[in-house]
């Protein structure tokens, strides 16, 4: 041991002890003691706080105390320097007792000199030191643990928890057993994922290590709170089954829309001779016809131009449903959109429709001319149909200050309130029950709907002063007009 | 003057009836084929005033027709072609190819007749409102 010196507090009330002492360590291995010396623990204890001493020495037998009430008294100051207890009396249970306690050592007066007393001492001053190194490592090792973010639980060989972290404790609800709860890991195995009960989280990943801490074998389980990871990962399979039911949703509205365009064609491709055959037998040119042969020829005209106008529909809601690309929105004029409209719908004779258009009020709304002209002429068509006598109907525009405003109303029966959502589904027919002559298709309305909604409008059904149904149209204006 | 001929090209024999008569009622004169190879014969050897042309056909289809047809014949016999598909994608397709209209099936033969009228008479000119005419974009 390299020489050095110490600075030694004695506390012996009897002269020749201490002096005696001071002999038997003087100049021996070349360590030098300084010694203070103070008769009664009252004087130590004063001493000890102003100054740093490197080894306590005590005779148990002091004016003031005695035997283990001197220990007691002392037994504070052993974590802050190495203690050394002096008696002349040989007490082997007092010596265990005393070192157990913190003392350094037990050394009966007389019983070393020279070289072995300085090395007991010396011995001492070394264990206290290599004891307070643990103690700072030991608190190293608590900070570092309670400073983890994993949860930490070590448990006992009989599965009682010796040390929960902070984090571990953080993990569990308030009011819940910490203690009861950590030993109902016992079990667990490395990378299980469990079900904590009673904790905050849902569910935890669980690391499971032996070791070695304060003398027992303990199993380290650390733990991490993965509810959040969990969680996100349960959102994300749910994101991928929703988004593989859209793109099946898709896949089957696309068959649909396939089917319905070949349906179409085929129903259209017989239909051509059909109409045209009937029309030159009804205009006569292969020769002439009685006016017996004349209705019924007139009556099967009725039922192709039913069944063209439900493929035309069809054909719409097929191409609609295909999200078939709209033209472009441009600005419509709508007082004069409408008279063109019309212009073409009798140029094509497919409604002789008396329609009175009013024009105190112009707006403009942002759409594509296909499609408005199509709603309108399903609207007006469907006013006629759907009424078995004529009706009058009027197309007006209303003022509104977010939308282009276009109504479409009637003198006919009307739509009652109940069956106002429902006429916007596909194949609903409320004339159904108006029995024959009817010949609507059951699309007319939901097309309009879907093409006004495509346009960022929407439609709506009120009843008309004029006594019939009024259709609503709430048309976008064109940007920068709102 | 003769009359003018028209080239009928369907594969639907009904469909050649029905236009048969439509057609031979206002004056014209008709001739048939049934099939895309017949139609380039006919084309090449005693050349129609108008051809009218299905779509779908069993050995090639109208637009295979107007890939085969001679330029030439393209810009001096107008071509319109009918079909149930009313795709504005194939229309685009088949004007590319030289055909000068589009007649959407079923139409009314009075579609049809002054689809005829007007192409025989007056290419080039604007197209009054016909029904289920489709035209190319000017």
């Amino acid at each position: 041991m390299r020489a050095q010196r110490y600075h030694l507090l004695l506390i012996e009330d009897d002269p020749a002890d201490w002096m005696l002492f001071e002999a038997l360590i003087a100049d021996e291995g070349g360590h030098t003691f300084e010694m203070t010396r103070v008769a009664t623990i009252t004087e130590a204890q004063a001493l000890v706080d102003t100054t740093d001493f490197d080894l306590l020495v005590v005779d148990l037998h002091l004016p003031d105390t005695d035997g283990w009430a001197t220990f007691e008294r002392v037994a504070p100051l052993c974590s802050q320097m190495p203690v050394v207890l002096l008696s002349s009396l040989v007490d082997e249970t007092f010596a265990d007792r005393a070192v157990r306690a913190g003392a350094q050592n037990y050394l009966i007066k007389g019983e070393a000199s020279g070289r072995l007393l300085v090395r007991l001492l010396l011995h001492a001053i070394e264990r206290h030191r290599i004891q307070r190194l643990l103690a700072e490592s030991e608190e190293s090792f608590r900070w570092l643990v309670d400073g983890l973010a994993d949860g930490l639980i070590l448990l006992n060989q009989r599965g009682e928890a010796v040390l929960i972290n902070r984090a571990a404790r953080e993990m569990f609800a308030d009011g819940v057993d910490i203690a009861a709860a950590a030993g109902r890991l016992a079990t667990v195995n490395s990378n299980d994922e469990i079900v904590l009960d009673g904790a905050r989280g849902q569910y935890a990943e669980v690391r499971v290590t032996t070791l070695s801490w304060q003398g027992q074998r303990v199993r380290a389980i650390s733990l991490r709170d993965v509810s959040e990871r969990r969680r996100v990962a349960e959102l994300s399979s749910r994101v991928r089954v929703q988004r593989e039911r859209a793109r099946q949703l898709q896949k089957m509205s696309e068959m649909k829309s396939e089917m319905l365009t070949r349906l179409t064609h085929e129903l259209r491709t017989p239909m051509t001779p059909l109409r045209s055959i009937l029309e030159v037998l009804a205009e006569g040119t292969p020769g002439p016809i009685n006016d017996e042969q004349r209705v019924l020829i007139e009556l099967l005209q009725s039922n192709v131009e039913r069944l063209s106008r439900f493929a035309t529909q069809v054909m719409t809601t097929a191409s609609l449903e295909a999200q078939a690309e709209a033209g472009p929105p441009t600005r419509l004029e709508i007082p004069g959109q409408l008279e063109s409209t019309l212009a073409l719908m009798r140029a094509s004779a497919e409604a002789d429709v008396e329609v009175e258009i009013s024009t105190d009020v112009s707006a403009e709304a942002w759409m594509s001319l296909d499609d408005l002209s199509r709603v309108v002429v399903n609207l007006l068509t469907n006013a006629q149909m759907h009424n078995q006598l004529p009706v009058r109907t009027r197309v007006s525009v209303r003022a509104d200050d977010a939308w282009a405003v276009l109504v479409v109303e009637d003198d006919g029966r009307g739509i009652p309130v109940e069956a106002r959502e429902a006429v916007f589904e596909r194949f609903v027919q409320l004339d159904r029950r108006i029995g024959p002559g009817y010949q609507g298709s059951g699309l007319g309305l939901p097309i309009c709907k879907a093409l006004v909604e495509r346009a960022g409008g929407r439609i709506e059904i009120e009843s008309s002063p004029m006594g019939g149904a009024a259709i609503v149209l709430y048309l976008p204006k064109p940007p920068g007009d709102a | 003057m003769s009359q003018p001929r028209i080239l009928v090209v369907d594969d639907e024999v009904t469909i050649r009836i029905a236009f048969r008569l439509v057609l031979r009622s206002k004056g014209f004169d008709v001739i048939e084929a049934g099939r895309g190879a017949e139609a380039l014969e006919i084309c090449a050897g005693e050349p129609p005033d108008l051809v009218l042309l299905d779509l779908l056909m069993p050995d090639l289809t109208g637009r295979d027709v107007l890939r085969q047809l001679d330029p030439a014949f393209k810009a001096r016999v107008p071509i319109i072609v009918v079909s149930a598909s009313d795709d504005p994608k194939r229309q685009a397709e088949v004007f590319a190819l030289g055909a000068v209209a589009f007649i959407v099936k079923p139409f009314r033969n009075a579609t049809m007749t002054a689809a005829v009228e007007h192409f025989l008479h007056s290419r080039g000119a604007p197209v009054d409102y016909i029904p289920d005419l489709r035209l190319p974009d000017a």
